[in-house]
């Protein structure tokens, strides 16, 4: 198995945004998400998710409440804000502004 | 909302912060939890298990000090550079920020100094020890305000009562002429009981105080005690003062000690300078019987609580004492309505920490409703700059757009606008708190109404308090919803925006006009009252009225011969240029003074239950002409009415309706006097009580030597203009008589409405200022 390449710094905010968008979902179901829908390319240090996510909080972009999960225990669900869903949209137009960019760079070059 | 949640989260993380701290634990514990589940499911052993989760996970400890610093926001750091962008700002727009600042401080400056004089008044305690133990016995008679006491029931309640150290009495500060070499010159002065210095536990800097000793015998004890600040000014703080002797009304006084510097009495409003013993009241005072009759009620009364008892213990016990008191005192009357109207007087117990109540009580009224109108006119204010910012914020669109173009948060831009208010309300309080103190000097002349009021106003933490606290309201206030709306910048919404913001500053607009209208009806309301009260025809004309009294150094004439001379004193007061008329009585309307009695008209029987009792004058040959009130029926009294003549009685309307109905009192009598004339309704008391039956006797006929107030009237101008003739003529008579208590009837009609005089005043001010 291929070592899992390291998150682009700044994108695990992304990630965080995009997964918790659909449904609020606590730190291990993110963490389990985003190595599931990569496909496992991208493994988030397990540890360094929360760190992120207790800064999206205290940023206001998303909320956190404790919750009966499926863990058999309650866990605290992240959800996103009104403000959150705004800064989701300004990072996606931004992320996606940067890989076109590096998409065009590499080709021209 | 977002700010909304912001707020709370960073309060739940500030003051929660061992919660947050738990959350945290639980959360990475729930992960390190599954993780080590995978690993078993996947076959491996517990340990093994949990060895492989926790090298997954990383560090637990870093990641936990990790999180923790996400939380903590870089506060100072972005708190100054919001503070220099606010100033930076601020400088761009000088007149906007000078004109907040002073708006600013206006109004703050208005609450902190209401606030000072409250302090002053109401909150701040006495300078001695322990003053919480300090308890002000207070006797109230049926149907009448608290009352002073007699020193005969000073002296039981101090033998009898076990619920105090000690009591002390004391006789209200008041401006007499003294003598301390040289001219007479006017000092406050009061009396204490020898008791009072070692209640208070205030000692003194030089000298001795007062002791129980000096009260055991009435007319032996001719000293006195000085203040520290009449010590320092008349007296350069020289140590030879003790020893040194001060002369009144004819008797030497030896000052034996000085009070500390700070320590001025337990009267509010009172800096007496020369303190004696009660028990030289009839040297100090001219007075008789002060000491013996227990009808003559001229005494303030203190007590300190023993420590371990309590108000209401010491209220038991004293009213018992004053039950027993009280059986006495009617045994010894014989009128069976004077029995009931002492057996229903109760007695009051009051924490007096601060002093005697009497000016907390005078005071507090115009004072809470001042605070009152100041504080509205703050929000006024508040409001007022509010949409001042609000309107700033349009043309701040741009910048608001830019900055979070580039990536401000919208709590970042609100925190900004904050800090903007702030600084602007935080410079409105500091300049605020320097004008509180020349607003307090002038609130101080103003409740002085021209006389002495001595009411130290100290800037001291609960003011300074007071003003942070309310500049910080008013920070709130004002930076709220400008913050609020003016970050609320959004391209595709920014018609709706614009709508949005007139609503509020409409919103704004309409609070201010409703607080206008409030502090304008109540200013109206004020002025309205003392305007009724002004014009309400009174049965007197106090313009153009001096008023005062005669002491004289030798002792005081009694008899026919004082009779002679108080003739004599008016035949050439008359004689002044520009006086019109003069006069003398004992009792001046309004001038809060009093007597009353029963009355007893010839053929006339008075039923069960009626109230027979009136208001009583002595007044002199004139009177009624100097003080304008109308003759209607008869004669004033003259100058051939002697105590050689037959009696005679001026009475007033209501009181020949009371007692004669639609028929003429004129020939009638009343008290053993013949009545002589009917003269018009005139207030008594106060102008606000109806008129009283009255009846006035002849001063030219009594020869009970009474302190007699002799009244000047002047053609035009002011009467105090002829005051310094007065005292010419004066010592003209006599040289060793002197002018004292020199005042004028307008002086006293003023005072009698000083309530509703500050009120209206400071309403007007306040209640305009909004329209300006």
């Amino acid at each position: 198995m291929p070592k899992p390449s390291d998150l682009l710094q700044g994108t695990l905010d992304l990630l965080i945004l995009k997964i918790i968008a659909r449904e609020p979902l606590h730190g291990w179901g993110i963490a389990k998400r985003i190595q599931l829908l990569s496909g496992d390319v991208l493994a988030v240090g397990q540890g360094s998710l929360y760190p992120a996510l207790h800064r999206l909080e205290q940023q206001g972009w998303i909320a956190a409440e404790w919750k009966d999960s499926d863990l058999g225990r309650s866990a605290k669900f992240y959800a996103l804000t009104r403000e959150g869903k705004k800064q989701l949209e300004r990072e996606l137009q931004s992320w996606n502004r940067l890989s076109s960019a590096v998409q065009l760079l590499l080709e021209s070059a | 909302m977002r700010l909304g949640r912001i707020l709370l989260h960073r309060f739940y993380s500030l003051l929660r912060r061992s919660r947050a701290e738990a959350d945290l634990e639980r959360e990475i514990e729930i992960h390190l939890e599954q993780l080590t589940r995978e690993y078993r499911e996947s076959g491996l052993s517990e340990t093994e298990a949990r060895l492989r989760a926790r090298r997954e996970f990383g560090p637990v400890e870093a990641t936990k000090e990790d999180c923790r610093d996400r939380r903590r926001v870089r506060v100072l750091d972005e708190m100054f550079r919001d503070v220099t962008y606010a100033i930076r700002l601020f400088r761009k727009s000088p007149i906007f920020a000078a004109s907040a600042v002073l708006i600013l401080a206006l109004s703050i400056g208005a609450n902190t100094a209401l606030f000072s004089l409250m302090n002053a008044v109401m909150l701040r305690t006495l300078p001695v020890r322990a003053p919480e133990q300090l308890v002000e016995l207070v006797r109230l008679p049926a149907g009448q305000e608290r009352a002073r006491s007699s020193f005969p029931w000073y002296n039981f309640l101090r033998q009898q009562s076990h619920s105090f150290t000690g009591i002390s009495a004391q006789f209200e500060p008041s401006q007499q002429a003294i003598d301390v070499g040289g001219a007479p010159e006017l000092v406050e002065t009061q009396m204490v009981s020898g008791s009072y210095y070692e209640i208070l536990g205030v000692k003194t800097v030089l000298g001795r105080t007062f002791t129980p000793a000096d009260d055991s015998k009435a007319g032996t004890s001719p000293f006195a005690v000085i203040s520290y600040h009449y010590w320092q000014h008349r007296f350069a703080l020289s140590p030879t003062v003790i020893g040194r002797t001060v002369k009144l009304n004819g008797t030497v006084f030896a000052i034996v000690g000085v009070t500390p510097p700070g320590f001025s009495g337990t009267a509010p409003g009172h800096d007496p300078d020369v303190t004696f013993p009660l028990s030289m009241c009839a040297q100090v005072r001219k007075v008789r019987d002060w000491l013996t009759d227990s009808g003559i009620n001229w005494l303030d009364v203190i007590g300190r609580l023993k420590p371990d008892v309590s108000l209401a213990q010491a209220q038991a016990e004293t009213r018992v004492l004053f039950e027993e008191w009280k059986r006495g005192q009617a045994a010894q009357q014989k009128d069976p309505r004077d029995q009931k109207l002492t057996l229903a007087e109760m007695l009051l117990l009051e924490p007096a920490p601060t002093g005697l109540n009497a000016l907390r009580l005078r005071f507090a009224q115009p004072l809470v409703i001042g605070i009152c109108m100041v504080g509205l006119l703050l929000l006024l204010a508040c409001v007022n700059l509010s949409s001042l910012l609000l309107g700033r914020t349009f043309s701040r669109a741009r910048e608001v757009s830019i900055r979070m173009a580039v990536g401000a948060g919208r709590h970042r831009l609100i925190r900004q606008f904050l800090i903007e208010s702030s600084l602007l309300t935080l410079a409105g309080g500091a300049f605020g708190l320097w004008l509180a103190q020349v607003l307090c000097h002038s609130l101080v002349v103003l409740l002085a109404n021209g006389g002495e009021l001595f009411l130290p106003v100290p800037a001291d933490e609960r003011v300074l308090g007071f003003t942070a606290f309310v500049s910080m309201a008013a920070s709130l206030v004002t930076g709220l919803a400008p913050a609020l709306y003016g970050t609320r910048v959004d391209i595709h919404e920014g018609l709706a925006r614009q709508e949005k913001q007139m609503t509020v500053a409409n919103a704004l607009l309409t609070v201010q006009v409703a607080l206008s209208l409030v502090l304008l009806i109540g200013a109206t309301l004020f002025v309205r009252t003392v305007v009724n009260l002004k014009t309400l025809h009174a049965g007197f004309d106090p313009t153009g009225v001096l008023l005062f009294q005669i002491h004289s150094d030798q002792q005081t004439l009694q008899g026919k011969r004082r009779l002679v001379l108080q003739r004599t004193i008016v035949e050439h007061l008359r004689t002044i240029p520009g006086v019109t008329s003069a006069s003398e009585g004992l009792v001046v309307s309004l001038s809060g003074n009093r007597v009353d009695g029963d009355v007893d008209v010839e053929g006339y029987e008075v039923k069960p239950g009626e109230n027979n009792r009136a208001y009583f004058n002595l007044v002199g040959p004139s009177f009624f002409h100097t003080v304008r009130t109308e003759l209607l029926l008869g004669r004033e009294f003259q100058e051939w009415d002697t105590p050689a003549s037959p009696p005679v009685a001026v009475v007033n309307q209501a009181f020949a309706r009371h007692y004669f109905g639609s028929k003429s009192p004129i020939g009638r009598r009343v008290n053993g006097a013949t009545i002589i004339g009917l003269v018009e309704n005139a207030k008594y008391l106060d102008l606000r009580q109806a008129f009283p039956e009255t009846v006035y006797f002849a001063a030219s006929q009594d020869t009970t030597p009474e302190p007699i107030t002799y009244l000047v009237r002047v053609g035009t101008g002011e009467p105090q203009a002829v005051l310094e003739s007065v005292r010419r003529i004066v010592r003209t008579i006599n040289p060793q008589w002197h002018v004292v208590e020199a005042t004028s009837m307008a002086h006293l009609f003023d005072a009698s409405i000083l309530k509703e005089r500050i009120l209206a005043l400071l309403s007007s001010c306040f209640g305009s200022t909004p329209c300006c």
